[in-house]
């Protein structure tokens, strides 16, 4: 998956980009599920609160449909008056009266001719007016069933009032209307029992439209019609609905209609308190992601920090690394990090060891090729010395220069260090092509350059001298090279003994080679040598002392 | 003949050196020595002994003489001491645990007596080594009669 990732052309960015991403995409659908879950609680909460209003609507009206119910019974009992049946009015009067002492309210008895026979908010006997709402009184006589008038002002109080009425009978006619007048402000009162928040206002409004009691600014509202809009709204509504108020507020309401009186009775929430709750609710879910995002962009820094600040050391750390400069460890708190600086670290000083070991080879390289030119080249001028004739003088050097190619073979393959002895004689005979009628015999004996090169040198010089004049020019002829050591002494013996090759004879005046078997090479050892020319074969010997062997054990 | 220099000889010659003289370069021919500059006693120190037998002839035929080759630090310590040289000429690599430098250093200090250093290539560490123990010079290697010739002007 990274892979295909990376396949596609994605931009290279800094490490704090991808963890500033990295961290938006943790972060922003959160946001989103928050912003969608509080939009969701929101919507929940304004059902809970058309609900309420829904709810503080109908018990209301169950509210005022009891006190109607009450005002009914009443009236009712009080029809039932031995008093009244015997049209003792003055009797029914003060019963009446007795009745309705703790109420807001009068009771008037009315005739067929609507005229007041009794109110007891006059005294018995008083001339009272006709009533101001024939037509309900019409309809009690008519159906002969209590009634619930729409707002009228009191003739005899002045005041704004309801009357509930009810028909008395004698037989089957209906003689009487018993009406109880309620005072408006009795309906306020049971509007301003339900304890509801300012901001909260309900109402009811008559059959008319008029409205007959307010929570609100009762007096300044009571009898004022309510706007049509509103009223036709909440005659028809079903449920909450939204609309302005009479003082031109926008409103959340909800209308019942009174089953006793058939009334509107409303509550309604100024919509500015809702969205003013819910903006309370916004500034505080704002707060708290607000805070979220400060607290969690913070701690996402820190951490960010904690990772980004370790890689950056790391690139810096390979960056050096290309300028060829040394790269410390840390400790810091990312282990991936601490695990690459280590490893860089350590490639650095690898880095630096090998570019001073190159250096130090080129150095050596140097050093030797110039040092193996100046040997050349005094053997060029001592085998010029030695030499009769320029073919002679060629085959001698171009032999020479074999012979010492031979030893530098031996030791480039052992690293600069040295060569097996047995290694050595072995090269320099098959340089002439004896080996195999040769026998070497000694102990494993590791020898430093010096002593290798030397003693090439004069096993160089022996091997020449036996293809010339002894053991290599017979077929027969063999030769045994043998040493011993380190002995007690500190020194090693290394023996060259030539056997059953021409007759020998001792040279009449030694020459160079000669020269290079006995003294040059034991100076250049700090040892000793001689040669032998005995009939039966040239014998030579030499000691050297053991510092010249580095290792006396062949590991293969 | 008697090409080898050891410590009990003192070779004297001052030959014309036509061997040497017929192997050099063109340019490079040695100039024939100068019979009134001083003669010098020098001690060769250098283990590869093709080297030293070169040196010792080019150094015979300017006209100096040989009283030594020695080819350890150690070696060439002791020759000092018994020849007393007016100047070493001082390979650095030698055979042994002590190299040239040391063997420079020690027989300034016991003797008084300086160093030309005489090297192939010498690495910057070694060559400040070399320094401090205040050579008389340096040769490199291989070595001409001129560049040697040079090398013992300036220095003595």
């Amino acid at each position: 998956m990274p892979e295909r990732l990376f396949n596609h052309r994605v931009p290279p960015q800094r490490i704090r980009t991808f963890l500033v991403l990295f961290a938006l995409a943790l972060t922003l659908p959160l946001i989103g599920l928050a912003v969608l879950a509080f939009n969701q609680l929101a919507g929940l909460e304004e059902e809970e609160t058309e609900r309420r209003v829904l709810q503080v609507a109908q018990s209301l009206v169950d509210d005022v449909d009891r006190e109607l119910d009450r005002a009914t019974i009443t009236l009712e009992t009080l029809a039932t008056s031995v008093s009244l049946a015997n049209n003792d009015l003055a009797a029914f009067h003060e019963q009446a009266s007795r009745a309705l002492m703790r109420d807001k309210a009068g009771i008037l008895l009315v005739d067929r001719s609507f005229q007041q026979l009794l109110n007891t908010r006059a005294a018995y006997g008083t001339t009272l007016p006709r009533t101001v709402d024939p037509a309900t009184v019409q309809r009690v006589f008519d159906t002969k069933q209590p009634h619930v008038s729409d707002l009228i002002v009191g003739i005899v109080s002045g005041r704004p009032l309801i009357n509930v009425e009810v028909p008395i009978l004698v037989g089957e006619e209906v003689r009487y209307v018993l009406i109880m007048a309620l005072d408006a402000t009795r309906l306020e009162q049971l509007l301003q029992s339900q304890r509801l928040d300012p901001q909260w206002i309900t109402g009811i409004t008559d059959n008319k439209g008029i409205i007959v009691a307010r929570s609100e600014r009762h007096a300044d509202f009571v009898g004022k019609p309510l706007p049509p809009d509103l009223l036709e709204q909440s005659r028809t509504a079903q449920g909450v609905f939204r609309t302005k108020s009479v003082a031109g507020q926008g409103i959340l309401r909800a209308t019942v209609r009174s089953r006793t009186a058939g009334w509107l009775v409303s509550a309604t929430v100024q919509v500015a308190h809702l969205e003013a709750s819910r903006r309370r609710g916004h500034l505080f879910a704002g707060a708290m992601i607000g805070t979220s995002l400060v607290l969690g962009a913070a701690l996402a820094y820190i951490f960010a920090t904690f990772m980004s600040h370790p890689l950056e050391s790391a690139t810096r750390s390979a960056m050096a690394i290309g300028l060829g400069k040394r790269v410390e460890p840390i400790k810091s708190p990312l282990i991936e990090a601490n695990t690459v600086i280590e490893a860089l670290s350590t490639a650095s000083l690898e880095l630096k060891r090998r570019q001073e070991h190159a250096a130090f080879l080129m150095g050596e390289l140097a050093h030797r090729a110039k040092n193996q030119l100046a040997v050349v080249k005094g053997m060029a001028l001592q085998t010029a010395r030695q030499s009769a004739t320029v073919d002679e003088l060629v085959e001698q050097l171009s032999q020479r220069i074999q012979g010492l190619a031979e030893s530098q073979d031996l030791m480039v393959r052992q690293n600069w260090q040295g060569a097996w002895l047995a290694d050595l004689v072995k090269a320099h005979l098959d340089l002439f092509g004896a080996s195999s009628r040769a026998r070497i015999e000694g102990p494993p004996l590791f020898l430093n350059a010096n002593a290798v090169q030397n003693i090439g040198f004069a096993l160089h010089e022996l091997a020449t001298n036996a293809s010339k004049y002894g053991a290599i020019k017979s077929p027969q002829g063999r030769i045994l090279v043998t040493w011993r050591g380190p002995e007690e002494d500190g020194r090693i013996r290394l023996d060259w003994v030539e056997r059953d090759g021409p007759l020998v004879q001792t040279p009449k005046r030694p020459g160079f080679g000669s020269l290079v078997m006995t003294d040059l090479v034991a100076q250049a050892l700090q040892g000793t040598a001689t040669l032998d020319f005995s009939p039966e074969g040239a014998r030579w010997h030499l000691e050297f002392p053991a510092s010249h062997a580095l290792a006396s054990t062949h590991n293969g | 003949m008697d090409l080898l220099a050891s410590h009990s000889q003192t070779a004297t010659l001052r030959l014309a050196a036509s061997a040497e003289h017929s192997s050099n370069p063109p340019g490079e021919q040695g100039d024939q020595p100068d019979l009134g500059a001083r003669s010098l006693r020098v001690l060769i120190v250098e283990d590869e002994f093709f080297i030293s037998l070169h040196t010792k002839q080019l150094l015979q035929a300017l006209g100096h003489s040989v009283v030594g080759i020695a080819v350890s630090a150690d070696q060439a310590i002791d020759f000092a001491e018994q020849e007393r040289p007016d100047v070493v000429l001082m390979d650095i690599r030698l055979v042994g645990s002590r190299d040239g430098i040391e063997a420079a250093d020690e027989i300034r200090a016991r003797l008084g007596i300086g160093s030309i250093f005489v090297t192939a290539n010498t690495d910057t560490r070694t060559r400040q080594r070399a320094l401090a123990s205040q050579p008389l010079g340096f040769l490199e290697k291989p070595l001409t009669e001129q560049r040697l010739k040079l090398g013992l002007s300036k220095a003595v």
